[in-house]
């Protein structure tokens, strides 16, 4: 029997999974235990195996839990319901396995090959159970999370918003939703996501596989291994745009079929495209664009994101993040949750204090918020966490939770405009109730866009911390369709009539996509639209229903909405030639308002005066400005330094007419700006960003390029472009120029003014770039903005490195035999990884380095004493011991493929597996045939210049495609010429521009900060931790240690929490992951080891990671240490000896010196006080007249010989002294022989002077015993003449003393010696209970507490003769003395000298005494003792 | 034969008081020997106190014993004799079920006389006697001891009432509070405990100074012993 999880044969002996395996074994003596788990053993072996306790929330976290549930099988089941997502799934399992890609149809004959047999791991977190369809619906859409580590949820994130999508469109079908996308389910090792649990995904047999590509030249940017080199967007785009089917299949998205696929896009795409809707949709698509309303206002949204700009504050990466994020982990409540108020409804109507309660790892794991009926429920169970997995699925509450939590990758230090210096004018400001901390969340790109509210004050007292970002704005009042084309801005009111010109059209990023759909509109599919020419039908009917028509074409005919079409002519004329030392609009642009100032509002704050910076504008598409004129032009810079979300480069574009503008552009997108005009073809571009991109010949792409475009590939390194990149030139409509366009991009009513002709001159900002020595956007960077400090910086890079750079020595050998068409040389894979807990930053993406073009290797190595990694170090082999985030690995290919690319590898990102094997099937040789693949559409070589766009051949130095090699010192521009002629030495910081030195402090240390340099303002873990996205950390990786790569050091514990140190493994990777043999050796190494609570090495972003440690800090480690109890040898001590002997002995001794001291002393002597309850009684007896009717009951027996005898003897004797008829009688068969020695003593003896008056039969009688007790003492009280006689056995009728008694009642008084509480109560309750009765009782000491009640009170005020009580008591030997005194004092009655009365009651006294010490002294001592 | 009478109890006294070293044989051999007297000094005399006197009823009338003869008085011992047998064949199980009704008939007509006595004799009285007059007496010791007992009893009482006294759960509660009614209780109950433990206390000594007062009784029987 193979192992469930990892698949290794095992023996029967050891035929359990890992978790069972440390079960304790059942009792197997035949006790109840033992008989009841054999039952259940055979029952379950009878159902076919134990059936998981999916129902009890902590049964997973018991040692003895159940087997996690079969996750195959549910994945069968999967198969049949979504073979498109199954079939996904699989081939993302096979390829991480090592496997071929299988078809759909594979799956049901597909065999299982288990992987080797790894370490086992603590059970996962449980989940609660949730129908299999509905998890595997629940998956990441994207198959994986690529998200950065500093995006546990991000806003723009596919995942997120799918399942908002869902929830909006269908909630009825979204409330069947079980997990949260974004990570899956955790119900235990098999349920979770095959991201999250490598090895069910691995072990697996059913899982589906990843389909085969529909058409392999559309591009898509799907999941390969080069996505460690996409920027954060990208990868989430990828992840959306995975061929996977989508959860709703309602809403299923199709596999790209062509360029205009959208299911590449992006969410700042689709929003765009949701936007673009709002003109008319008839609209022809060549015809000319309608005006959109030019409405100056600033949407709500963009007004509420300006409550809080990001702080100055670099977002900390150090111990800070971690603890946050494992307190988001562990639902720790954030401050933003505070900060709510009550009341306060989001975007969708609800409650936001309700929403933020659920929080951290509740998210994570897809619990919904509790509603109001809820909680109270959960609060009643006292478990709210089991009852709050009891619940279903609820995506429409619990993704604005989840929004709640994103956070926007880190990207360099965020500069906010406050920072920069900026004073700006206040928008008017529409009422919106969000707290000014909703804005910390906005990306930058919308701060910029957002009115200013600025204060540097509260910017920098809302510092973002790149997760804790608060919900995105409002939403929902969206209209449900757009499709008017009267629609005016009333009927969106909230966002167009609140837009300024040139923010029509954008909406809060992917947000209106679902706000008012029915069906959670999927990208591919809704962007074709109705208007879609491609062969592509819409989307409708029973595809899509309510969704709204959208099209590609519209979306970006959005840009011309903006554009110079849609702005008033006198913007076009005069484009941004606003006063902004004064702050106001234009005259051109009020004119065109038609309004009066007032009306207007304010510029934008980045058009305020105060701190400007003399920006370079790009003309405007057409636009007759000459360059000279635009560098007058002061413009302020917004701060887009901060978390950027994905950019959306409509607005770029819509914002200065198809011109991005660096300031609006994002970090990575800025970034890029400062290096030279990127020399790439748009064969590199997908369709979309070469169409969101400047018109070619006019503007440059890069700004739209994503920065692992524009940082590690200003060398023309196409080898890193990701397949989704490469694959567009094959895309007919990337041939060149015009044509090589996508249609819907030549479709677009500007094309024909944007594009030019492919002899078209370079376009004027460039040209002017190329003339100008300065860089071309360094007037625009302002001393204090960041973004001119990361374009300085980048510039910098560049040209200390220009004369690397430039020649090919520069160029890895694998980069040369890859632009050659040799594959002899296998190109460094990389491994860059995610390992935040387990690896660290030095363990991991080491050789991320490799994709560094070799100068800037040279510079990282410069910064970083640590020897850089080697790239002729096929690291790729160590993959296996090294937790990797995207595996990368590619080489040349023997001979690029002219046609028909490898379709994209949709890739499960084995980072966030728990350990990433290497891949055997797939060779490095392979996966850069793929990556190549889209390269080679024309020939061999693969970089045609005719692909290229002419305004990109231009470019390019001697009007040739940049082939894989930094381009020459000549081919630089200018600025990059001068830069290159004099690089600067490699350690020493970037020169700044002119306005920006070096030496200036706000500058960031971008420089140190990407070779991997400690920053000078982080700690020494700076991008060592959790928090650093992929890109980010990849550079400061860099200079981690290749050598020590399979068995990669623990995390930095400076980086971590003290408390979290304790939990990290101390362990290497190497060591827990190492496959162990099956059998008892390995369960005894781990018991030997005593990393007893370490934690397994897992690779995972931040969030999982936190719930991997959640996981592993609950789940038990089912490795009991036992350790054999070290017993002291017992002391053997002789009998007796033991202290409580000892105890025992002492008091004994004590006790009998006491009695015979008291005794011997007589330390009472005569008088002794008489007390009343004593002197009643003899006043009883003695009140008896002669010859009256006594009877003395000796109910005692030899027991209380002690007491009872002088007792006895003592009223005997009183009695006898009266001279009364005296019976005695017993009901215990003692007392007849007890009685008849007392009456000896006492009448026998003439010293009592009762043998003269007394005899047998005449006056007394001894009656015997009579058993039966109640029942004897009830039929005594009527007739007692049958008993006989204890001497003669007469009859007692037939005595004469008997004579005129018939019962009990006819005694005068009955005196009852009682030996126990029981024979007291029943004399009373039978006898006392007769009218006219008279009893006496006389006990022992013991008896008298418990016989006492039965006492009428001394007092005759007090008595209540009705009452049935005894008249008297006497008790124990000191009342038995007082009644001796009394006899002695009144009658001269003398006592039995034998009976000693005063030794006895003076050994009685002296052992109180003692006790009453020894009672003391025990009470001190434990007190004493247990105060210690 | 004196001296044996003064001996055997001198040598069993000692005997039962080696158990103060331990469980010894001698000290089971006393113990068997105190249960195997007090037991056959139990079947002498219900033997000749209730077997014989009963047999001889019986045969007297049955048998016209000294020339009386009645049916019906023999039977008043004959049955119980003939009952008394049958709980003797208790242990055969074709008798089982009418030694049941034997026992029964035993069972059943000592509870009665005990629940009635116990009545009337012990709960209604002990209830008047606990809720006496305050003012009987000027005594103000007297009115102290009274308010004292009254308190102690029903304190006593309370001890026993385990139900817990709370607050209705708010929302959002997962425990309910203790009410004031409970915590009065909470708080009545110790006291009704330490009344309870008083009473041990002094039933501890008590039956303390009767055991000292036997093994007093033992050392003087000892030290008076003359031979």
């Amino acid at each position: 029997m193979a192992c469930r999880r990892c698949g290794t044969v095992l023996d029967k002996a050891t035929d359990l999974t890992p978790t069972l395996r440390n079960q304790p074994e059942p009792p197997t003596s035949g006790g109840r235990l033992s008989r009841l788990a054999q039952a259940r053993r055979a029952k379950e072996a009878a159902q076919g195996g134990p059936k998981p306790e999916t129902s009890d929330l902590f049964s997973s976290l018991r040692s003895d839990a159940p087997p996690p549930p079969d996750y195959s099988s549910r994945m069968d089941e999967d198969d049949e319901a979504d073979p498109t997502l199954s079939a996904a799934l699989r081939q993302v399992r096979s390829e991480e396995d090592g496997e071929a890609a299988e078809t759909p149809g594979d799956s049901a004959t597909e065999t299982f090959v288990p992987p080797p047999f790894e370490m086992p791991r603590p059970a996962p977190l449980p989940l609660p159970a949730v129908d299999p369809g509905q998890r595997l619906a629940a998956l990441p859409d994207f198959g994986l999370p690529v998200n950065p580590p500093q995006q546990p949820t991000s806003p723009f994130s596919l995942s997120e918003l799918g399942a908002l999508m869902n929830a909006e469109a269908e909630p009825e079908a979204a409330f069947e939703a079980p997990s949260n996308p974004a990570i899956g389910e955790m119900g235990d090792d098999t349920s979770l996501p095959d991201w999250f649990d490598r090895d069910a995904a691995k072990a697996s047999t059913s899982l589906p596989k990843r389909p085969e590509a529909v058409q392999e030249e559309a591009p898509r940017i799907g999941f390969s291994e080069n996505t460690n080199s996409m920027p954060d967007w990208l990868r989430e785009l990828s992840g959306s745009a995975a061929t996977e089917k989508p959860l709703d299949e309602s809403v299923a998205p199709r596999i790209g079929q062509t360029p205009e696929d959208t299911g590449e896009l992006p969410d700042w795409l689709r929003n765009t495209g949701e936007k673009s809707e709002r003109k008319p949709v008839n609209q022809p698509s060549g015809g000319p664009v309608e005006k959109k309303p030019n409405n100056p206002e600033i949407p709500d949204w963009l007004k509420q994101a300006t409550g809080a700009l990001p702080s100055t504050t670099r977002p900390s990466f150090g111990d800070v993040e971690v603890e946050q994020r494992l307190n988001f982990a562990f639902d720790e409540t954030t401050d933003r949750a505070k900060e709510i108020k009550p009341g306060q409804v989001d975007h969708f109507g609800k409650d936001r204090l309700r929403q933020s309660r659920h929080t951290g790892l509740t998210d994570l794991l897809g619990l919904p918020p509790l509603r109001d009926d809820e909680e109270d429920e959960v609060q009643d169970q006292g478990t709210g966490l089991e009852a709050a997995t009891a619940q279903t699925f609820q995506p429409a509450q619990a993704q604005p939770a989840a929004f709640n939590n994103f956070s926007v990758p880190d990207f360099p230090e965020p500069a906010t405009a406050a920072d920069n210096g900026l004073n700006l004018p206040d928008f008017p400001q529409s009422d919106f109730s969000q707290p000014a901390t909703l804005y910390n969340g906005l990306a930058p790109w919308l701060e910029g866009l957002a009115p200013p509210r600025l204060d540097a004050t509260a910017a920098a007292s809302v510092a973002p911390t790149g997760y804790d970002l608060p919900p995105l704005p409002d939403l929902a009042p969206l209209p449900d369709s757009y499709d008017e084309p009267d629609q005016t801005e009333a009927d969106d009111s909230r966002y167009s009539s609140s837009l300024v010109p040139w923010l029509v059209g954008l909406r809060p990023p992917a947000m209106d996509a679902f706000a008012s759909t029915a069906k959670a509109p999927d990208l591919p599919d809704m962007l074709f639209g109705e208007d879609s020419t491609t062969e592509n039908p819409p989307l409708t009917g029973e595809n899509i229903t309510d969704t709204r028509s959208f099209s590609v074409r519209d979306m970006f005919h959005q840009t011309d909405m903006v554009s110079q079409e849609f702005l008033p002519p006198v913007v076009a004329e005069n484009p941004l030639e606003i006063d902004y030392e004064t702050g106001q609009l234009p005259e051109w642009l009020r004119d065109e308002a038609g309004t009066s100032e007032a009306v207007l509002p304010p510029p934008p704050r980045f058009l305020s005066a105060g701190s400007m910076a003399p920006l370079a504008l790009p003309p405007l598409p057409g636009d007759e400005m000459p360059p000279e004129d635009m560098e007058t032009i002061p413009f302020e810079i917004p701060s887009f330094e901060g978390p950027v979300a994905p950019p959306n480069p409509t607005t770029l574009a819509s914002v200065t007419g198809n011109q991005p503008l660096n300031y609006q552009l994002p970090d990575f997108l800025a970034e890029a700006d400062s290096e030279p005009p990127l020399a790439i073809s748009d064969s590199e571009m997908p369709s979309f960003l070469a169409n969101l991109s400047p018109a070619p010949g006019k503007e440059t792409i890069e700004n739209d390029l994503p920065d692992f475009l524009t940082e590690h590939n200003l060398q023309a390194e196409h080898e890193t472009l990701p397949d989704f990149l490469a694959d567009q030139p094959s895309t007919p409509a990337f041939q060149s120029g015009a044509d090589g366009l996508p249609d819907f991009l030549t479709q677009s009513p500007n094309f024909a003014v944007e594009m030019p002709g492919a002899n078209a001159p370079l376009p004027d900002f460039l040209s002017r770039f190329e003339d100008d020595a300065n860089p071309p956007l360094a007037a625009i960077d302002s001393p204090t903005s960041s973004l001119g400090n990361s374009l300085e910086f980048l510039r910098a890079e560049a040209d200390a490195n220009t004369a690397e750079a430039g020649s090919d020595e520069a160029i890895p050998d694998w980069l040369q035999a890859m632009t050659e068409g040799r594959s002899e040389i296998a190109a460094p894979k990389i491994t860059t990884g995610y390992s935040p807990l387990a690896t660290g930053s030095q363990d991991v993406s080491t050789d991320q380095q490799a994709e560094l073009p070799e100068w800037l290797r040279t510079e990282a190595a410069s910064a970083s004493p640590v020897e850089p990694l080697s790239i002729d170090r096929p690291v790729f082999e160590q993959e296996a011991a090294l937790p990797v985030e995207a595996p990368f690995s590619f080489e040349l290919p023997p001979e690029p493929p002219a046609t028909s690319p490898t379709p994209p590898v949709v890739a499960m990102p084995t980072s966030f597996a728990m350990e990433a094997p290497p891949s055997p099937a797939v060779s490095p040789s392979a996966e850069m045939n793929q990556f190549l693949a889209g390269l080679g559409d024309t020939g061999t070589d693969g970089l045609s210049s005719a692909r290229l766009p002419s305004w990109l051949q231009e470019q390019s130095p001697e009007n040739e495609i940049p082939e894989f090699k930094v381009p020459e010192t000549g081919e630089l521009p200018d600025w990059l010429n001068e830069k290159a002629a004099n690089p600067a030495p490699a350690s020493a910081k970037a020169p700044g521009p002119a306005e920006f030195g070096v030496d200036d402090p706000t500058r960031p240390d971008f420089d140190n900060f990407l070779s991997g340099a400690q920053p000078s303002f982080g700690s020494s873990n700076f991008l060592s931790d959790v928090e650093g996205p992929a890109w980010l950390r990849s550079s400061t990786q860099s200079k981690a240690p290749t050598a020590p790569l399979r068995t990669p050091e623990a995390p930095n514990p400076g980086g971590l929490p003290g408390w979290l140190r304790s939990v990290t493994p101390a362990a290497t990777v190497e060591e827990e992951n190492a496959p162990t043999t099956v059998g008892d050796s390995q369960f005894n190494a781990v018991e030997a080891s005593d990393n007893r609570y370490t934690l397994p090495g897992i690779t995972l972003p931040p969030q999982l990671a936190s719930a991997a440690v959640l996981g592993a800090l609950l789940a038990p480690t089912g490795l009991a240490i036992v350790k054999p109890a070290t017993e002291k040898p017992p002391v053997v001590l002789p009998m007796g000896m033991r202290p409580e002997h000892l105890v025992r002995w002492g008091l004994s001794l004590l006790l009998l010196l006491a009695a015979l001291v008291g005794l011997n002393l007589s330390l009472t002597t005569a008088p002794v006080a008489i007390t009343p309850v004593v002197q009643s009684v003899y006043n009883e007896i003695d009140q008896l007249p002669a010859n009256a009717k006594v009877l003395i009951s000796f109910d005692w027996e030899a027991d209380r010989y002690g007491e009872m005898r002088p007792l006895a003897q003592t009223l005997t004797a009183h009695v006898l002294a009266k001279r009364v008829r005296l019976v005695t009688f017993s009901l215990n068969p003692q007392g007849p022989a007890l009685a008849n020695g007392v009456l000896k003593e006492l009448i026998d003896k003439d010293g009592y002077g009762n043998s003269t008056f007394y005899r047998y039969k005449e006056n007394y009688l001894n009656l015997g015993w009579r058993s039966g007790q109640e029942v004897a003492l009830r039929s005594l009280a009527q007739n007692m003449g049958d008993m006989l006689d204890y001497r003669e056995n007469a009859p007692a009728s037939t005595t004469p003393v008997m004579s005129g008694i018939n019962g009990l009642a006819d005694f005068d008084l009955v005196i009852v010696l009682a030996g126990d509480e029981g024979n007291v109560r029943s004399w009373v309750e039978q006898i006392g209970v007769q009218p006219g009765s008279h009893i006496l009782f006389g006990t022992p000491a013991a008896v008298e507490p418990l016989a006492r009640p039965y006492t009428l009170n001394p007092n005759p005020a007090l008595r209540n003769d009705t009452q049935a009580r005894s008249r008297g008591l006497i008790a124990g030997l000191n009342q038995t003395t007082q009644y001796a005194q009394l006899l002695s004092d009144n009658r001269q009655i003398k006592t039995d000298d034998k009976l000693d009365l005063n030794r006895r009651l003076s050994a009685q006294t002296l052992g109180a005494l003692l006790l009453i010490v020894v009672v003391i002294v025990a009470n001190v001592w434990y007190l004493a003792r247990r105060r210690q | 034969m004196e001296i044996v009478q003064v001996l055997i109890p001198l040598i069993l006294t000692i005997m039962v008081y080696t158990y103060l070293v331990g469980d010894n044989p001698v000290f089971r051999v006393a113990e068997h020997i105190l249960v195997g007297v007090s037991l056959g000094w139990a079947t002498v005399q219900i033997f000749y106190n209730i077997l014989l006197p009963a047999l001889n009823v019986v045969s007297d009338n049955l048998g016209n014993k000294n020339g009386k003869s009645s049916l019906t008085e023999a039977l008043t011992y004959l049955i119980p004799l003939i009952l008394g047998l049958v709980l003797l064949l208790r242990p055969v199980r074709a008798f089982k079920p009418l030694s049941n009704l034997v026992m029964a008939l035993v069972i059943g007509t000592v509870s009665a006389l005990s629940l009635a006595g116990a009545l009337s004799g012990t709960l209604l009285p002990q209830i008047g006697a606990a809720i006496s007059p305050l003012n009987a007496d000027n005594d103000p010791f007297g009115w102290f001891g009274r308010i004292v007992l009254l308190i102690g009893t029903l304190a006593s009482l309370w001890y026993f009432q385990f139900t817990v006294f709370k607050n209705r759960p708010r929302a959002g509660e997962i425990v309910a509070q203790t009410s004031a009614l409970g915590a009065f209780s909470e708080r009545f109950r110790l006291l009704g405990r330490w009344s309870i433990m008083l009473a041990f206390g002094a039933i501890f000594a008590s039956v303390f100074l009767t055991y000292f007062a036997a093994l007093i009784d033992r050392l003087l029987y000892l030290i008076n012993i003359r031979f």
